[in-house]
């Protein structure tokens, strides 16, 4: 219920953006943001309630870690917005959001149930594996967006210089870059965390695990994407290009691996 | 002459983009590697279980099983396909290290207050101002660049005045660190892999084992017990483990799935149980890894160094205070220092709200 609530807002959130982007009416910039805060509002209490009924932290399968992760977007583009003072972000950022939270929607009931706490999941490392590999993903998420903000023609002007409406390309790539700055910590401490848990859990820190590798390729990805920002030739549509295909690395790791194990038919630890 | 062919290589291999190019090379071999199933741990070292392995890899992958194994796809991460351009990352990495070593550290401890009249007019911040009172103009500089956070240091030559504000200036070396850390945590999984060993066992009830591998320890399982959800569904598992030497106990224990037992730097690990009623046999896995803490340690450190890095840019300003009250002024940062230009001015009107007559050009 709330979680359908919370997609629907996401929904208005979006067109209330793009919308504002058109318009540059007042208005329909609260209106968006407003529906922002109430999706987030209402995510949060599901995860909550979720919590509480559960008896542990809403962590333990993808619906769920899905739910976080489109929290974790929300919050940081929120913690963007106010400090840009700019809306016209809004709808691209919230598309990646959305996507995660359409992920979200349509999982089978049962694997939107809530199941009993699996023994290897009793470990204090799961919130802070799971949370800190959130927030980066949220922050790549908001990255991703601004990159496709910048990639989408009409919607910036290029070079430094402001143009009526549209947000000035230096801009976007500046906060883009900021996203990944903040990000890129936050993956490291998440794969530094999950290293000490698999080292307490199965008695190694790595074990070249589907996943593993994965978060291996996610995080090699955005140092790669780190490595290429101070080169000239590199900034603009490029970096913006490459930061898009590296939520879609971030996707992948998160529901593309566990296809790729059924597929392929490999083992994997991390089941859950 | 000689040094030449060398020191083209060594300003081929330092180059970012050798770098970066060997970062994409590893990240689609990891990315292919994970596309096959690897040979377990338990397999590699045991010869029946290798046996069965191979005759599942047999089955699935047929007459490609033999193509596909020539090519080392299923010890994909072991093998030199992988291992040598991690390798070689990781000697760029060191060169680089080395390369920029006396630069970095120059910058962060022995940067020059003043610096030369160019700065002045290529410096990607600039500004002159004028008609500032010229006696108290090295105090007000100062008190804003402070209020700011720089760490500002001055010095006098004739009656020019130069000032150099310098923030986060110690962050030039997290790049280093963070460097020097891929290498630490590459050497710990060196020392994993060349060191370690892992024993796995399954021990009847009240029975003990000898964990082997020089350790002159044994296992003996002393009980185990299993708590289950109301669907019957476990909730949680924990054996009861004493580790034996010379048949006398040195150390005793609840092993849990996270709650290993360590004894001598072995570790011992909860895997599984068989059984039901009280007798249940409990798998165990006796760990020895002597990189397990360097990898770590080197994590924390590269954690560190990134977000330092990313999130403490070096900047620094400099301000040179000439006869007359003539400011000028140059402001440097690094990339991701964002809001640096704004910063820069905002210094300036600041400044030249104290200007009796003021002229400002701000570049």
């Amino acid at each position: 219920m709330l979680i359908g609530l919370a997609y629907g807002m996401l929904w208005a959130a979006i067109l209330a953006y793009f919308f504002h982007t058109r318009t540059g009416r007042g208005w329909t910039g609260w209106l968006a943001t407003g529906s922002t805060v109430i999706s987030l509002g209402l995510v949060t209490a599901a995860l909550v309630s979720r919590g509480l009924a559960a008896g542990h932290w809403p962590l333990t399968n993808r619906y769920e870690f899905a739910l976080c992760f489109v929290w974790a977007i929300v919050v940081v583009y929120l913690l963007v917005e106010t400090s840009w003072r700019e809306r016209q972000a809004g709808a691209w950022v919230l598309l990646a959001a959305l996507l995660v939270a359409t992920y979200a929607v349509t999982r089978s009931p049962d694997e939107q149930a809530i199941a009993w706490l699996l023994p290897a999941l009793r470990s204090p490392w799961l919130q802070i594996h799971v949370l800190s590999t959130l927030l980066g993903y949220g922050a790549f998420g908001v990255a991703a967006g601004l990159g496709l903000m910048r990639l989408v023609p009409g919607t910036a002007s290029e070079g430094e210089g402001g143009a009526g409406r549209l947000f000035v390309s230096g801009e976007i790539e500046r906060t883009m870059e900021r996203a990944l700055a903040l990000g890129f910590p936050w993956l490291t401490l998440g794969i530094l965390t999950g290293a000490i848990w698999a080292q307490n859990a199965w008695g190694r820190y790595w074990g070249w695990d589907p996943k593993e590798v994965w978060a291996l390729v996610t995080w090699l990805w955005y140092l790669l994407i780190l490595h290429l920002r101070p080169l000239r030739s590199w900034r603009g549509r490029r970096l913006a290009s490459l930061v898009v295909v590296g939520f879609g690395v971030v996707l992948f790791t998160f529901v593309g691996v566990p296809w790729l194990v059924r597929t392929v038919r490999l083992e994997s630890l991390h089941g859950f | 002459m000689a040094r030449r062919p060398f020191r083209q290589v060594w300003d081929f291999l330092t180059r970012l983009k050798v770098a970066a190019v060997l970062v994409l090379i590893l990240l689609l071999l990891a990315a292919l590697g994970s596309c096959f199933p690897q040979i377990p741990p338990p397999a590699a070292v045991d010869a029946e279980q290798l046996a069965q392995w191979e005759a599942h890899v047999q089955a699935r992958y047929g007459v490609l099983r033999d193509l596909l194994g020539a090519v080392r796809v299923f010890r994909w991460f072991k093998s030199p396909v992988f291992l040598v351009p991690l390798v070689l990352l990781a000697v760029v990495t060191l060169m680089c290290t080395l390369d920029r070593w006396r630069v970095v550290c120059r910058r962060a401890f022995r940067s020059p207050v003043s610096g030369s009249d160019a700065v002045f007019t290529a410096a990607p911040h600039t500004s002159r101002l004028t008609g500032l009172p010229a006696a108290d103009l090295p105090c007000i500089v100062r008190e804003c660049l402070r209020q700011r956070g720089f760490r500002v240091r001055s010095a006098r030559s004739g009656d020019v005045i130069n000032l150099r504000g310098e923030r986060n200036q110690l962050a030039t070396l997290a790049t280093l660190v963070t460097h020097l850390a891929l290498l630490f945590l590459l050497l710990g999984a060196g020392l994993s892999y060349g060191w370690g060993w892992r024993e796995g066992f399954i021990i009847e009830p009240d029975e003990s084992v000898e964990v082997g591998h020089g350790s002159s320890l044994a296992l003996r399982n002393d009980g185990f017990s299993i708590s289950r959800y109301p669907d019957g569904s476990v909730s949680t598992y924990q054996a009861q483990v004493a580790v034996l030497r010379g048949g006398q106990e040195v150390k005793r224990g609840s092993v849990w799935v996270n709650q290993p037992l360590t004894c001598d730097s072995v570790g011992v690990y909860l895997q599984g149980y068989q059984g039901g009623g009280n007798r249940y046999s409990v798998t165990l896995l006796a760990v020895h890894d002597p990189g397990y803490g360097w990898v770590i340690a080197a994590m924390f450190v590269l954690l560190a160094s990134t977000t330092v890095t990313l999130n403490f840019p070096r900047g620094w300003i400099e301000a040179r205070i000439e006869a007359g009250g003539l400011l000028r002024l140059a402001g440097w940062a690094e990339r991701h220092a964002f809001d640096f230009e704004r910063e820069f001015a905002a210094l300036v009107r600041e400044l030249s709200h104290w200007a009796v007559s003021t002229q400002e050009d701000v570049v």
